[in-house]
């Protein structure tokens, strides 16, 4: 069960681009916004006035953990009208509003469970805000995997937090997959894309497990029906059910 | 002219009819009404409520959101949610504990609520309209809070919940309450009501709890007419107390939305065929329980006013207790919670056993006087006609309740009220008392 979304006035605190126009957005936000790991908001770019409907506005999954400072992070790839408008229009002090949180895709239930979390791209946010929250309450769990493919070494744009995440998350384990390059120097990686039929048969012997996928809706599918294949019930396998 | 201007014009002519309209004239000792209780405003809640009609959204919208959002932020509590009363807030929050969407944690009929008898009737009555089964304990004389050593020896294995008032204001030992509903796994209910802006450690009563419950009342710390919050920090409480606020729906898209949640049309409810519109999937058999935008518009006015109220409330509580302390001896005056700043609802008197003169006495006299005053709300609440056939348990005795009935009542500490009314009322306390 999700909180009533919060409507919240919020600034451009910070911008970073990476390759292929995917941007990173620090938000401050007027007021404390709640969510839980796995959530994500709606994102309006023209003002909204109360007396009205809510403007257009596009789902992103928030990138980092609950926190009382008022800052929220989310993570974009350019795909439509609105997302382009995004990177040609948002500015550090730029004004927007966003309402949150929304979706059931969450971790309430990984208490004493190894967790497995598949990611394509910038399907990585729900999961970092996952990891982060465990990094920031030092909460340990059995095991961690994470198996996450990008199209270049360039666009694995929290190699460092991935990093800190194996030093610091008892348990924590990550293989990355990149279909162009190998060029990386923090981590090693593995060609190609994602293959899903090894690592569903690799993941599904894992016992207590419950597998998060988070991704292109093509990906999440093919995972979906291989990880069915090798045996795993289907309530084992969270993602979120966007129409 | 144009709207824009119309409206202006409009809300500048209220604000002059406020000022004229409501400016109370002096205190005038042996004339004026030195009430227990009652609204303070002006002209901006005048013009907030102005305002809001004229965007003519009447139902709970834009002005209650923001209230929700900014009176949780004053708390320092994640959700609020208005409803239209108080009491509506208690059945709120206790029918939310009976949700199925709480598992093996939600309360069954026959499950135990330990609960105070001295008390409000419906901090007791959603206990009973949920099929639950109130456990009374008794109270103590001077704070009229329950104490942590009756909750203790009142749990039994049927026992899964616990709802107490913070009575007038003054904190139930919380940091001893929520060390047992912690260890025996019970929900903790703060009917805060009462206590608006009262605090223990530093921090807001209505912020331990699991849940807690708010009133907007007129009697009350601020006022929407009617009206009444339910706070909570848990998210699925949050989201069952929304649903049986608002008919018992499962969809929380707010008015004019659709399918926030992008699964609007592809999940399966109960026996309803897969992909049925979740904005007509009912999860509770709910209420509409729903406020007005315009007293809403009206709690935003009061609600920046609140820390004002809540510093005169306690300047009052302070001149009266300086004023009346000599008369200890045949007074039980009011004693603040240990570790707790509260913010006083009302100055709450107990005549003392073995006295000349009865309660009922003294509190003749003071309405004689133009000193209104209040019974401790309904007594033994097990003596009311609505609850003595009531299935209930009492664990110890209830003595103190008792006796509060029968020699206890309270008056006004509210900010509609100053040194010269408070000058006055220790007067004629003095008056009655020195003659006995």
């Amino acid at each position: 069960m999700a909180a009533a979304p919060r409507k919240v006035k919020a600034v451009v605190s910070y911008i970073k681009q990476f390759e292929e126009n995917i941007t990173y957005y620090t938000l401050h936000t007027e007021l404390n916004c709640r969510f839980k790991p796995g959530q994500f908001l709606h994102l309006a770019l023209d003002p909204y006035d109360a007396s009205y409907n809510w403007p257009e506005s596009r789902a992103f999954s928030i990138a980092n953990a609950p926190n009382s400072d008022k800052i929220i992070e989310i993570l974009i790839s350019p795909k439509g009208k609105f997302t382009n408008r995004m990177i040609r229009e948002l500015r550090i002090g730029s004004e927007i509003w966003i309402k949150l949180p929304y979706g059931t895709l969450n971790f309430d239930a990984v208490a004493n469970k190894n967790v497995v979390l598949v990611a394509g791209g910038t399907g990585i946010s729900p999961f970092l805000s996952f990891l982060r929250y465990l990094l920031q309450n030092e909460i340990c769990h059995n095991e961690i995997t994470v198996y996450y493919g990008v199209r270049n070494p360039n666009l694995i744009i929290f190699n460092e937090l991935l990093k800190e995440f194996t030093q610091k998350i008892k348990g924590f384990t990550y293989e990355i997959y990149c279909e162009n390059d190998l060029q990386e120097e923090l981590l090693s990686i593995h060609p190609g894309i994602l293959p899903v039929t090894d690592i569903a048969r690799k993941i599904s012997t894992k016992g207590d497990t419950l597998y998060y996928l988070s991704g292109p809706k093509i990906m999440i599918e093919t995972f979906k029906e291989e990880l069915v294949k090798a045996g795993i019930p289907g309530n084992q396998v969270l993602y979120d059910k966007w129409e | 002219m144009t709207h824009k201007e119309i409206r202006e014009q409009i809300l500048h002519l209220v604000a002059l009819y406020a000022k004229e309209k409501f400016t109370e004239s002096n205190f005038i000792s042996g004339e004026s009404i030195v009430r227990y209780a009652g609204r303070v405003f002006d002209e901006k809640e005048l013009i907030n409520l102005v305002d809001s009609s004229l965007d003519f959204w009447l139902t709970t919208g834009p002005h209650a959101e923001a209230f929700e959002n900014e009176f949780a932020e004053y708390l320092g509590a994640d959700d609020s949610i208005l409803v239209n009363s108080g009491s509506s807030a208690n059945l709120v929050a206790i029918s939310s504990l009976t949700s199925p969407k709480l598992l093996d944690r939600k309360l069954r009929p026959g499950d135990e609520v330990i609960t105070v008898a001295a008390g409000f009737p419906t901090t007791l009555a959603p206990i009973v309209q949920n099929q639950l089964i109130p456990v009374f304990i008794d109270i103590e004389l001077g704070s009229y809070n329950a104490i942590p050593e009756n909750i203790e020896k009142a749990i039994s294995k049927k026992t899964k919940a616990i709802f107490l008032p913070h009575t007038l204001g003054n904190p139930f030992d919380i940091t001893a309450t929520v060390d047992i509903a912690t260890k025996y796994k019970l929900w903790l209910v703060e009917d805060n009501c009462d206590a608006l802006g009262s605090k223990f450690r530093h921090k807001f009563t209505g912020t331990f709890g699991d849940i807690s419950t708010v009133s907007f009342y007129p009697a009350h710390h601020i006022t929407m007419g009617e009206g009444g919050s339910i706070v909570t920090d848990n998210q699925d409480l949050a989201h069952i107390a929304r649903s049986l606020r608002d008919w018992g729906r499962d969809c929380y898209c707010a008015s004019g939305e659709d399918n926030t949640c992008g699964i609007r049309f592809t999940q399966q409810f109960g026996r309803l065929p897969i992909g049925y519109d979740h904005k007509f999937v009912y999860s509770h058999i709910g209420y509409n329980l729903k406020l007005t935008d315009m007293q809403a518009a009206v709690g935003r006015a009061q609600l920046g006013k609140l820390p004002g109220f809540i510093e005169k409330r306690k300047e009052n509580f302070r001149l009266l207790y300086e004023g009346l302390k000599i008369h200890e001896t045949n007074l039980i005056l009011p004693t603040a919670t240990p570790e707790s700043d509260p913010s006083w609802f009302g100055f709450i008197i107990t005549v003392r056993a073995d006295q000349s003169f009865t309660r009922n006495d003294l509190v003749k006299f003071l309405n004689d006087n133009k000193i209104h005053t209040r019974n401790f709300f309904s007594g033994n609440l097990l003596r009311q006609p609505a609850f003595m056939n009531i299935e209930h348990r009492i664990s110890g005795n209830l003595i103190n309740t008792d006796f509060i009935m029968n020699n206890t009542f309270f008056i006004g500490v509210y900010p509609g009220i100053g040194e010269n009314e408070i000058k006055y009322v220790v007067e004629k306390f003095n008056e009655f008392l020195l003659k006995q």
